[in-house]
Formats: C-alpha cells, sequence, structure tokens
C-alpha cells in the first residue's frame, strides 16, 4: 500500500481507531501507541485490505493489540497519571468516569455499540466474542452504568445510530 | 445520536501523536516506535529475576494474599481509567516456590501435598491451580509450566478494573541485544540504562515463556 493511501486511511480512521484503544485501555499514551502501531502494521503490506472492509480490519486490529496490552506484564503492573480530558460538559465527565470504571471488556463492547453503532454481531467479530458473550457484557456494563450514572438515561438515550452509519 | 457519542466526539488523539504517525506513514514505516522509559527498563529488568515492582498509594483497594506468599493491595482506577497503583508485599520466589524438582520430576507443592506434573506439563502446556484468598475471598492463579531443565511459575491476581499483579519465576526470558546480538540476561547497571535509554543499538526485551502466555490466554476473557 502507498504512502499516500495509508496518509488517507489514517486521516479518515485514525481517530476512530484511537478512540477504540483508549476506551478499551483507559489511557490516552497507550491508546495512541496502539493506533500507531495498527498503522504501522499496515504500513508493513503484509496485509490486504478488502473495500469495505477497512475499518473493520483496522478495529479489529486495535482491538487484538488491546487485548495483548492488557495481558502484558507492563500493563498489569505499570500505569501512568492520564491528563484530565477537557469535557464541554459536566455530565459529558460524570458519562466518560462511569464508563472508564467499567473493566476493559465491557468498555469495548460499549464503545463499539454506542460510538461505532455496531450491531451485536459485528462488535462479536472485531472482539472475537460470540454474540452471546456480546449480549452478555452489554447487559451487565449497562447494569453497571445504571448503579453509577445520576441520570441513568444518560448513556441509555439512544437512538440506535452510531458514528458509523 | 446518542450521549456516549456526544461524549466521544471531544476525545481525539493530540496533534503531536497525529504528526508522528503521519510522518511514520509518509516514510512508510521506517521510524522506529517510542523508546520505552528508564522506569519502564528497570521494571522489565526485575521480571528477568522473577519478581515485581508496583507503584505506591494510599487508598483502599481489592487485597490479594499470594498463594506463594506476599500480598497485594491494587487501588481502584482512577477517573480517566488511569491505574489506582498498587501497594505490594511479594513472597520469597525461593521459599514458597509452588513448583519443585525432586528426584528427577517436577512437582506442584500445594502445602505438604503433591502433585506429580510429569505429562502435565512441559514447554508450552501450563498446570494452572486455581487459589482463593482465604482472608478476602479474591481469586488468583498459580500457573506453572516448563520441563526439568527449564522450569518456572507465576502467582497471577487480577482485579475488578482490569489491573492486576503477578509474581513468580522464570516466567519470562529476559534479554538484550547489542549491536545486533542477543545476550542472555543481565545486570542493569546505570551505564546500561543510559546507552539503553540513547543508544538504538542496545535493545531490550522480555519475551514471555509458550507456558505461560498460553496460561495468560486461558485465563484471559477480553
Amino acid at each position: 500500500m502507498d504512502a499516500e493511501k495509508l496518509a488517507d486511511l489514517f486521516r479518515k480512521y485514525g481517530d476512530d481507531v484511537f478512540r477504540l484503544a483508549y476506551s478499551y485501555l483507559g489511557n490516552r499514551a497507550d491508546g495512541e501507541d496502539v493506533c500507531q502501531s495498527v498503522f504501522l502494521k499496515l504500513a508493513e503490506g503484509k496485509t490486504v485490505l478488502l473495500p469495505g472492509r477497512e475499518k473493520s480490519w483496522l478495529l479489529t486490529c486495535a482491538a487484538n493489540l488491546c487485548k495483548s496490552q492488557l495481558r502484558s506484564f507492563w500493563r498489569r503492573n505499570v500505569g501512568e497519571l492520564d491528563e484530565s480530558l477537557p469535557f464541554r460538559d459536566q455530565s459529558d465527565r460524570e458519562l466518560w468516569d462511569a464508563v472508564m470504571a467499567l473493566p476493559p471488556k465491557y468498555r469495548a463492547v460499549i464503545h463499539l455499540y454506542y460510538w461505532e453503532g455496531y450491531g451485536q454481531g459485528e462488535i462479536g467479530d472485531i472482539l472475537k466474542l460470540s454474540r452471546t458473550a456480546v449480549q452478555t457484557r452489554m447487559a451487565r456494563a449497562r447494569d453497571m452504568l445504571r448503579k453509577e450514572l445520576s441520570d441513568d438515561e444518560q448513556l441509555l438515550a439512544h437512538d440506535g445510530t452510531g458514528h458509523n452509519e | 445520536m446518542n450521549n456516549y457519542w456526544r461524549m466521544m466526539e471531544q476525545v481525539t488523539m493530540s496533534d503531536r501523536k497525529k504528526e508522528e504517525i503521519m510522518d511514520m506513514l509518509e516514510n512508510q514505516g521506517t521510524q522506529k516506535r517510542r523508546k520505552p522509559s528508564v522506569k519502564a527498563l528497570v521494571l522489565a529488568a526485575a521480571l528477568a529475576v522473577g519478581c515485581v515492582l508496583s507503584i505506591a498509594a494510599g487508598l483502599p483497594g481489592q487485597v490479594y494474599n499470594f498463594f506463594s506468599g506476599g500480598s497485594v493491595n491494587i487501588m481502584p482506577a482512577g477517573a480517566d481509567g488511569a491505574i489506582g497503583g498498587a501497594e505490594a508485599v511479594f513472597g520469597s520466589t525461593e521459599d514458597k516456590a509452588p513448583i519443585i524438582l525432586e528426584n528427577g520430576k517436577l512437582w506442584f507443592a500445594n502445602g505438604e501435598e503433591r502433585t506429580d506434573l510429569t505429562g502435565l506439563i512441559d514447554e508450552n502446556t501450563p498446570y494452572i491451580y486455581e487459589h482463593t484468598d482465604p482472608a478476602t475471598g479474591n481469586k488468583g492463579y498459580v500457573i506453572l509450566g516448563g520441563t526439568v531443565d527449564n522450569f518456572g511459575w507465576a502467582e497471577y491476581f487480577q482485579a475488578n478494573d482490569g489491573f492486576g499483579s503477578i509474581q513468580g519465576s522464570n516466567y519470562a526470558d529476559s534479554y538484550l541485544t547489542i549491536d545486533g546480538v542477543r545476550q542472555p540476561s543481565y545486570q542493569l547497571s546505570p551505564e546500561l540504562v543510559e546507552k539503553l535509554n540513547n543508544d538504538p543499538s542496545y535493545e531490550l526485551n522480555t519475551v514471555n515463556y509458550p507456558w505461560f502466555e498460553a496460561a495468560m490466554k486461558e485465563l484471559d476473557n477480553w
């Protein structure tokens, strides 16, 4: 893949890859590094992206790298303080804190559903989970969020669309 | 649009990182990845000898008393998901090692009990024992693997927020690459740390043994 095509993909999907990694790992620096690694893999030229499946591949690759990162020695034992995100609204801050308090495996499902607008089958494909496992994680994550959020409708105010649509 | 979408829309990569990645892509991945910090390097050295360091904090967290001695207190993740820290007192990896070599065989030592590991473990196959901390009810895993010539163990505890702690011995191989030549385990002198951070010909790697990797995959339910 030539440099121009790589740059185009990064401009188009870079932030989405970063958002998945950040929400999965809960740390900006790690999220950025995973994003960089994803595009580095692509730049190695060993991957053939099917037309229309580029984003799916990038997110799947990011999810795999996040899983590896969570298993790794450094991730398990070392963390660094993250800077605060400058949210426009206090409710956004509360929602972010509540989501980040979830276990990583739940955060990934929530993110792919609410941000990307993927269905259970697509989420399962990206995270290598069965549809049942996706359902279970989604249900548990929502239950946990309901307990955390002062306004339990905050996250659940969802009209079925996402960034991806 | 949902509220999560509205929130996440405000989360973007830093311009500095975007520029770095863009430069990398324009050069077709010829730039090197970010180098690990001195802190990371020092921790890698600790792993090589089979113990783990931690970062201090003072908040109550999830406590786990290791089967193999010592304990860890993992603090809850803070805002933005940053790790809250951990306080650990690791046990002696010699005195309470759960795997022992006796009479040419490897054994799982569980108190006075012995389980013959012959045929149960090898270079790629771990033996996993689930341990419930009687004091807290938290569960951890004792992982054994290898051969009579090269065996090791690890004990792993993961807190609810995904962070965890591990102690053990010889479950990973750390090595140094100097001028392209792989060197065996090493002692990290201040001079070497300086070279690792500044001289690209010095490269530090830590690789988990396959049996340990297999165990972590089996235990992993991400």
